[in-house]
Order: C-alpha cells, then sequence, then structure tokens
C-alpha cells in the first residue's frame, strides 16, 4: 500500500464530496419556468389544464409559500380524514382545503361568516337556524348545500368514536335540511355557545363540513378521503392537494375557489403552498435564515433576533418587544385540590403569594410577555370581565413571601429543620408539578415556579414531562398541579365550567375530563356556572352572574394565572409580504397552523 | 459449517425474536400512561372540549383490544406478530397499520444507517490497519488522533456542528430533509445526487462519531498481529509487503472487528433517533420517537421488535459468516 495509492484515494473521495455539495437541486421550483414568464394570476386568466393526478407542475420560488409543519411528519400521508381522533390534518387541509361556517376572530370576540351568513337562536336557545351563504361550490364544482351540513352532523351523531361525535350525540336532538341554504338544529338542552363552539373555531378546531357526495357510503371510521385521481381531498378552500408525503405536503391554487367567483374574497397570489417537516428549532431558525421557509413555528426571544440578524426579512406580530402575539392558552398552575394538603384554601393562596410573576417573565420569558390572574388571554371578549374584576387579580398577582409564611402559620403548618413546611403530623408539603415538554416556554418557567415554592418551604418538586406521562399524570391525579391551561377566548363561561363538580373525581380514579382534572369541587359555584353556560353573553344578568361566580372561583382559587403565552411567529418577507402584524391587523390569531389560514393568504403579495 | 451449528444458530436466532417480544411488550404493558387517555389529553389540550370522551375512550378501548386481560393481549400479540407477520394498528395515527408506517420510513433509515456503518466500518479499519503498519509513515497515525475527538462526542452535538460550519456558515449542504423541498423526485441522476447531498451531514456525523472506534481498535489488533509467527514467515518468505498486509495481517486482525459490528449495530442505530430528529430525516427514528411521546404501544413494539429483528438478523449473518472468514473455527468443529 504505498502513498501514491492513498493519495488516489483522498484525492477521489474529497472530488465525490465536492461534486455532491456542489450539485443544485433537480427540476424543481425554480429552474423551469424563468420568473419573468410567470404568469400571475390576477394577471391573466390561466389556460392551461393542471397536471394529470400524481405529477407536479413547475411553480416558481416566487409563487411558492413554504410552512414549517408544525406537527412535524406526516405520518399518514394518504389520509385526509379529519375525524379521526388525533389525527390533525394540519398539513394544509385544515387551512386550505376546508373551510368553516364561521371563523371567531380573537381580538374583535366577533363570529366573522365565511360559508355560512348568519344564525339564529330561539328564545331559550334550545334551536338554531344557520343561514348558508349562496354560491359556494366544493372543488369538484358541485355547490355546497344544507344537505352536506345535515350529512356531516348525522355522520357525528350515528357513528361513535370520531372526532365529534360525542359533542353531536349530546346535543342535537334533530338537524334539518330547511331548504338549499338553510339548516335547523334542535338541541337537547339550552346551548347559547353551540355554533361558536362547534362552528366558530373556536380556539383553534372546529367541525369542518364535509362533502355528502363524497362520504356518503363510507365508513367515516377508516374512509381516508384520499385519491388523487378523482381530486380527493375535496373541500371548499381555495387550493387543491398535489402530493402527499410523509415530508411534504404540496397545495396548488384553484382558479375556481368560489370566493373569487362570486367576489367574496380575492385569490389568493401564492399559487402553490408546501408544508415541510423541520425537526428541531435549530432547523428552523437555519432554514428561515436561508429563505427555505416563509413561515415558521415558535421561536425564543433570543433566538428570533438572533435570526433577524442572519436574515433582516425575519419579522413577526411586533416590531418590537415583547414581539409575539397572544395564544388562546395562558400559562396558568392548576393545583390538583385533592392532593394532601391542597384541599386547604389558605394552602392555595400560599402558594400562589410565594410565586413571584416578574422573575418568571425575566428568566423564562426573556421579559416579553406580562402577569395574568385567570388562566385567560386578554383578548377583547374578555376585556369587560378583566376590566370588571381588576380587584381580584390584583389580589391573585400580589408576591408576598410573608404573607404566604403568615396564611400556613394560620392553618396549622410548621416549619421542620430543613425548613419546609409540615403539618400537625409531621408530614411535609410535598407538591410534586409537572407540565409537558415541547412548549419552551412552560419547560423554562415550571423550575423557576418550583424553586420559588421551595424557597418559601414548600418541598416541590418535578420538571417537564413527556406529553403521555404528563397528561396520564395528570389524568390520574398523580401531581399536585400542573403548568399549562387553556381556557376562554371570549367570555368567562367557558374557563368557569372546568371547574364544575362533575369533573371532579377521587384522587386515584381517573378524571372523566383531563382538562378540567383539578378534581375542585363547589356546589355553590357549580349552580352559577349551570346559570351562566344557559346564557349567551350578552343576556342581561350575564355579567352580574360571572362575577359572582368567579369571585367564589378566585377566593377558591384552584387555578393562579402565572403569564399570557406569547407567541413569536417568524415569517420571512423575502418573498410574501401582507403577513398580519400589528400594523397590518386584519385577521387574529395569525399562526398559519390555524384554520384561518385562507384568509392570510388573501392578502400576500409577492414581494419580488 | 455443520448442519448443526446451522441449526442451533437459527433456534437461538428466533428464541431472541420470542424473547425481545414477549419483554417489549412486558415493558409497554407496564408504563402507567394510559395512551387512550393521552389521546383525549392532546385533542383537549389544543382548544377541544371533549367533553364526551367516555364515549370515545370506550370504543377505542374495544378498538384496540385494551380491553382484555393481559395474557389474552399477548396472545393475541404474538400470535398476529409471528404466525402472520401483524403489527397491529398505530393507536395515534389510526386507521394506519404500523407495518405500513414503518415500512415507508424504512428506506430511508435502511440506505442511511448501511451506507454510513459501511463506510465508517471500511475506512476506520483501513485507518487502524495502516496506522500500526511498519512501512506506513508515522505521520499517518496524525489521522487517528484528529478522529478521537468526534468519536467520543455524541451524534446529536456532533450532528448540530456539522449543521452549522457546512450547512450555515459555508452553505454547501442543506440543513436538513431527505430532498429539495418541491422537488420532483425521479429515478434519474438529479434526484440520486440531491439525495446524496440531503444525507451527507446525517451519514458524516455517524460516520465520524464511530470510524474513531474502527481506526483505534484495528490498529491495536493489527499490532497482536505483527507478532505473530505466520507474519514473520511470510516476510522470511519474501512475500510482497502489499500481499502480507492484506491477505496475512488485516485478513486475521479483521475477525474480531467483525464482531465488535455486530455488537456495535445496537448503539449505532440508537444514535440514529437522534440523527433523524436533528437532521428531519424521514426515517425510522422520527416514528420511534412519536410514537414515544404519545404512548402509542403498537407502533413502539412495532419498531423496538423492527429493530431488535435487525440487529438479531445482522448478528445471524455474521455469526454464519464468520466460520468462512476463520477456516480455523470450522476446523475445530470438525475435530469435535
Amino acid at each position: 500500500m504505498n502513498r501514491k495509492f492513498l493519495g488516489f484515494l483522498l484525492f477521489f473521495a474529497v472530488l465525490t464530496l465536492v461534486l455532491v455539495a456542489c450539485q443544485t437541486a433537480p427540476i424543481s421550483t425554480e429552474d423551469v419556468v424563468p420568473t419573468e414568464e410567470a404568469a400571475s394570476p390576477a394577471d391573466e386568466e390561466i389556460a392551461e389544464e393542471p397536471p394529470p393526478a400524481g405529477e407536479l407542475a413547475s411553480v416558481p420560488r416566487e409563487e411558492t409559500v413554504i410552512f414549517d409543519h408544525v406537527f412535524g411528519r406526516v405520518s399518514l400521508p394518504e389520509n385526509f380524514n379529519p375525524f379521526i381522533p388525533g389525527h390533525y390534518t394540519l398539513n394544509g387541509q385544515w387551512q386550505v382545503n376546508l373551510e368553516s361556517l364561521f371563523y371567531l376572530n380573537l381580538e374583535t370576540g366577533e363570529l366573522e361568516p365565511w360559508l355560512a351568513e348568519s344564525f339564529e337562536y330561539n328564545d331559550d336557545y334550545t334551536e338554531v337556524t344557520v343561514h348558508l351563504r349562496e354560491g359556494v361550490e366544493w372543488s369538484d364544482g358541485v355547490p355546497f348545500t344544507a344537505d352536506d351540513v345535515v350529512f356531516t352532523v348525522n355522520m357525528m351523531r350515528d357513528t361513535d368514536g370520531l372526532y365529534w361525535s360525542g359533542e353531536m350525540q349530546q346535543w342535537v336532538e334533530s338537524v334539518e335540511a330547511v331548504d338549499d341554504h338553510t339548516v335547523k338544529f334542535t338541541l337537547t338542552g339550552t346551548h347559547p355557545r353551540f355554533m361558536l363552539d362547534y362552528f366558530g373555531v373556536r380556539a383553534w378546531d372546529v367541525l369542518f363540513v364535509i362533502p355528502k357526495h363524497i362520504w356518503e357510503g363510507q365508513d367515516p371510521s377508516t374512509f381516508s378521503n384520499y385519491d388523487m385521481e378523482k381530486g380527493w381531498p375535496v373541500g371548499t378552500g381555495p387550493y387543491r392537494l398535489v402530493r402527499s408525503t410523509e415530508t411534504e405536503t404540496v397545495w396548488d391554487l384553484r382558479d375556481d375557489y368560489w370566493a373569487s367567483q362570486i367576489g367574496f374574497a380575492n385569490l389568493p397570489k401564492p399559487r402553490r403552498l408546501i408544508w415541510v417537516f423541520v425537526g428541531t428549532e435549530e432547523t428552523r431558525a437555519a432554514m428561515l435564515a436561508r429563505n427555505e421557509l416563509d413561515a415558521g413555528f415558535l421561536l425564543g426571544r433570543g433566538a428570533f433576533e438572533r435570526l433577524q440578524t442572519e436574515n433582516n426579512n425575519i419579522i413577526t406580530w411586533s416590531e418590537e418587544p415583547p414581539y409575539g402575539y397572544l395564544d388562546p392558552c395562558a400559562r396558568s398552575l392548576v393545583l390538583n385540590v385533592a392532593w394532601p394538603h391542597l384541599g386547604d384554601r389558605d394552602v392555595r393562596w400560599a402558594i400562589n403569594y410565594a410565586i413571584n410573576r416578574d422573575q418568571i417573565i425575566e428568566i423564562a420569558y426573556e421579559g416579553i410577555t406580562e402577569a395574568q390572574a385567570f388562566g385567560t388571554t386578554l383578548y377583547k371578549g374578555l376585556e369587560p370581565w378583566h376590566d370588571r374584576n381588576q380587584d381580584l387579580i390584583d389580589d391573585v398577582l400580589v408576591f408576598n413571601p410573608a404573607k404566604s409564611e403568615e396564611l400556613m402559620i394560620g392553618a396549622g403548618f410548621a416549619k421542620d429543620n430543613d425548613g419546609f413546611w409540615v403539618d400537625e403530623e409531621g408530614q411535609r408539603v410535598d407538591l410534586p408539578l409537572t407540565t409537558h415538554l415541547g412548549d419552551a416556554d412552560v419547560e423554562k418557567a415550571l423550575p423557576i415556579i418550583i424553586q420559588q415554592l421551595r424557597d418559601v418551604g414548600f418541598d416541590a418538586s418535578g420538571g417537564a414531562q413527556e406529553w403521555a406521562i404528563y397528561t396520564d399524570r395528570r389524568s390520574r391525579g398523580d401531581v399536585a398541579g400542573w403548568l399549562n391551561f387553556c381556557g376562554s377566548v371570549n367570555d368567562p363561561a367557558k374557563t368557569l365550567s372546568l371547574f364544575h363538580s362533575r369533573h371532579a373525581a377521587p384522587l386515584g380514579e381517573p378524571s372523566p375530563f383531563v382538562a378540567a382534572a383539578s378534581r375542585y369541587a363547589n356546589p355553590e359555584l357549580d349552580e352559577l356556572i349551570d346559570q351562566l353556560i344557559a346564557m349567551s353573553p350578552d343576556e342581561p344578568g350575564f355579567d352580574e352572574l360571572a362575577d359572582e361566580a368567579t369571585e367564589i372561583w378566585i377566593n377558591d382559587l384552584p387555578l393562579m394565572g402565572i403569564v399570557q403565552n406569547r407567541f413569536i411567529i417568524p415569517y420571512n418577507t423575502t418573498y410574501w409580504t401582507g403577513w398580519p402584524t400589528t400594523d397590518n391587523n386584519y385577521i387574529y390569531p395569525l399562526a398559519h397552523w390555524f384554520p384561518i389560514l385562507h384568509i392570510v393568504l388573501g392578502h400576500l403579495e409577492p414581494a419580488q | 459449517m455443520t448442519l448443526n451449528y446451522f441449526i442451533r444458530r437459527i433456534g437461538t436466532f428466533f428464541m431472541t425474536i420470542i424473547l425481545a417480544a414477549t419483554l417489549v411488550f412486558a415493558i409497554t404493558r407496564l408504563t402507567p400512561t394510559d395512551p387512550i387517555q393521552t389521546l383525549l389529553a392532546t385533542m383537549s389540550s389544543r382548544g377541544r372540549m371533549v367533553e364526551g370522551g367516555e364515549k370515545l375512550v370506550e370504543v377505542y378501548t374495544e378498538r384496540f383490544g385494551l380491553d382484555q386481560p393481559l395474557h389474552v393481549q399477548y396472545i393475541n400479540y404474538m400470535e398476529d406478530m409471528l404466525l402472520h407477520g401483524n403489527l397491529g394498528y398505530s393507536l395515534s395515527y389510526f386507521p394506519s397499520t404500523v407495518s405500513s408506517v414503518i415500512l415507508r420510513s424504512l428506506p430511508w433509515t435502511i440506505i442511511l444507517l448501511s451506507i454510513s456503518t459501511l463506510i465508517a466500518f471500511v475506512i476506520g479499519n483501513l485507518l487502524g490497519a495502516l496506522s500500526a503498519w511498519p512501512r506506513v509513515s508515522k505521520r499517518f497515525q496524525f489521522f487517528i488522533y484528529a478522529l478521537m475527538p468526534t468519536s467520543a462526542m455524541p451524534y446529536y452535538l456532533l450532528a448540530l456542528i456539522l449543521i452549522y460550519v457546512f450547512a450555515i456558515t459555508l452553505n454547501l449542504f442543506p440543513v436538513g430533509g431527505a430532498q429539495t423541498v418541491g422537488s420532483i423526485p425521479g429515478f434519474d441522476l438529479p434526484t440520486l445526487l440531491d439525495r446524496l447531498k440531503h444525507a451527507t451531514l446525517p451519514a458524516l456525523s455517524i460516520i465520524l462519531s464511530v470510524i474513531g472506534f474502527w481506526a483505534l481498535t484495528m490498529r491495536a489488533a493489527m499490532i497482536m498481529v505483527l507478532g505473530e509467527d505466520y507474519v514473520v514467515y511470510a516476510r522470511a518468505k519474501g512475500l510482497k509487503e502489499g500481499r502480507i498486509f492484506t491477505r496475512y495481517a488485516i485478513r486475521n486482525a479483521m475477525l474480531p472487528q467483525v464482531t465488535t459490528l455486530a455488537l456495535d449495530l445496537g448503539r449505532v442505530i440508537s444514535g440514529l433517533v437522534l440523527v433523524e430528529i436533528i437532521f428531519s430525516y424521514p426515517g425510522v427514528g422520527w416514528v420511534l420517537y412519536s410514537a414515544l411521546k404519545f404512548s402509542d404501544y403498537f407502533m413502539i413494539q412495532g419498531v423496538v421488535m423492527f429493530l431488535i429483528v435487525s440487529v438479531a438478523f445482522a448478528t445471524l449473518i455474521l455469526d454464519l459468516i464468520y466460520p468462512l472468514l476463520d477456516p480455523r473455527i470450522r476446523y475445530q468443529k470438525a475435530t469435535l
């Protein structure tokens, strides 16, 4: 074996590496169609037919928007059935293929009509009549009618185990098509929020209406709703599916989108949308810096500011700190009141007084959020409730270790030799806390809370855990508390209803509703909640009842709000401008994984 | 190799599979998490008020056979897997089957793993052998010292360094993924080169993290072999250096390396999971990661069983060809 041979091997290896590194992408978004020849759909009529199923037309990068698929890989690339529990088709189906009857604008609190124009309840909210918009069509040209709505709802009622089966079985007595564009629901009881909860994208989820002519005769539990040859999935949205793999989902613009045909909305300018599997935050930041992504998932403040130095076309909701927009799920510490010692209201308040929210904001959130007390985000619909109960909010947001100590002593606790609170039998106030991995802010915030509690004498412990373990422990009551909570977005009734005693279960038994697993029970509050749920927020007397319930709830404090949840969602203006910002606030929320994305796309303009 | 030896090795292989399958079943069932409750909690944490959840739990518990006694679940599981090759439905990706999800991810993992391992094994052993050979310049040992730091690094750290240097700073390779976004793959050279380009950094992170180990162990083995009588004899006979190096030295020094390769496969696979996550590579590693997050029993069972079977099969193959590599083994068996 001589040097020449070795040298040859080395040369060959380096040459191969260089050749591979210098190789450009195969036929792709940039090569085939010169950008100056690319036709904008707004400029001229597109005469060409779409390519056969399975083949992709070439679309320039300048006419493409690339999204970060927030759930990573698509494990079911050939399944677009939105009713399978846990199967979130956030790779474009929710956003640009299916549309909702209404969309809740979180900032204004108003339900904005889309596939439907209006609805009205009867006097006691046991019936609701919905008026659908005329001129709406499915992507295969079949008109969207009341029959589709009736079919969808009845499919949920008739089939156990689908995503919305339980709710439709619980609340819908019957549903009928009065005419082609009028649907009448008869409910099993009073439900003034029926339209909001199921057809208004209340937070990010909604019962999508599906085409009867496609789904009829199929088993909804196993129907894949995918067939490229037939143009499935069929939806009313402005894009059609052209490719679906585990790592990429590609949608192309439909020039026959109903909303643009009848002049209701603009035809979006992007001709192609691609959802890609990105992976980690580091990869996301790198791809945004290299303009390989137009919209990313969440970034922390430091990562976002660093990214802007690499690529000054990266923007987010606000140009200045706090940068991020308010997410519906404000961060709160929910206590398991069945846990030893936590059944005492004074102990719960003592825990609250030990939490220094300013310190959490400074360390975990790098100063870009603010404290909150009610576990709710400060959206417009909730502002009156917050304003009326500001004194309660101020009480909760107090950081006072001395007061915490005073309450614990008054409750009969003393400190042991190690400085931890013990009861009369010498048992420590043990507080195992948990949160879930995946959201960096709660992963950082929880250890700070734990340390703060230990500093005043609570034997707190725990940390972020994998989702399965986190939810299981909450469900079984195997923790003293957890950090995270998703409550109301436009009126206080929903948040309060999560503390109804029907969700409570003894320690050791699974909570019947894991989102409400605090095991709190107060008959006085139950009565008020039952009344609130049966009232519309704009009814006389609602505010007074809500305030009365809030006072009881806050007095007992099974939940303590910590901070608002500001999401920094990076958008790239290298290829597209018009993303929603504080200066261009046409829709809220603005997260691209929410069903409102097709509204955002209607406002995008090419930057190049 | 005798027929008896062959039968015994095959029998050991199947026993390994059965034991591993039992262990995997037991471990997934011993975790306190309830996958159906996890599913509900996931839905409710994303804004859904799943108040009809009890019914959903009932339906899905029955659908996946989780309402059966544990021993019945075990029997069904073993029967489906061993007799029908059926790994069941995925809990989190229903109605996809575990097999279909794994099979879609498998090609990426197999290609990345096999090519990286092979390159690392061949180059590492070659470097190690050369560094021990007296006729080769001592400066060649520099390669060993240069590779040791990378071999000591965890896979994920190495992966991040490679991304920063070659993808972000030098912009020579993509940050992640298996192909260019929006590209139209086909059976052509541009597609092949695109895939190679995307696989380079993930492969490098695996290669660099193990190549130093192979080089060092091979060097030690070669040093042992250099002192053997047959090498001295070959030199005395006047054989060419190259022939002695390849036919006598490497061939004997390689034997323990082959054994180590089989044993090391498990470690490489575990590192591969991290590599796939960091590079957003669509292989089996990411599937396992998702399944663990959501307590998808059947997917965890399926992926882990697949990995165990692969390693066991590779070990079996290496075991069977070992007598072909070393005639002494064959000879010893014949004299018993």
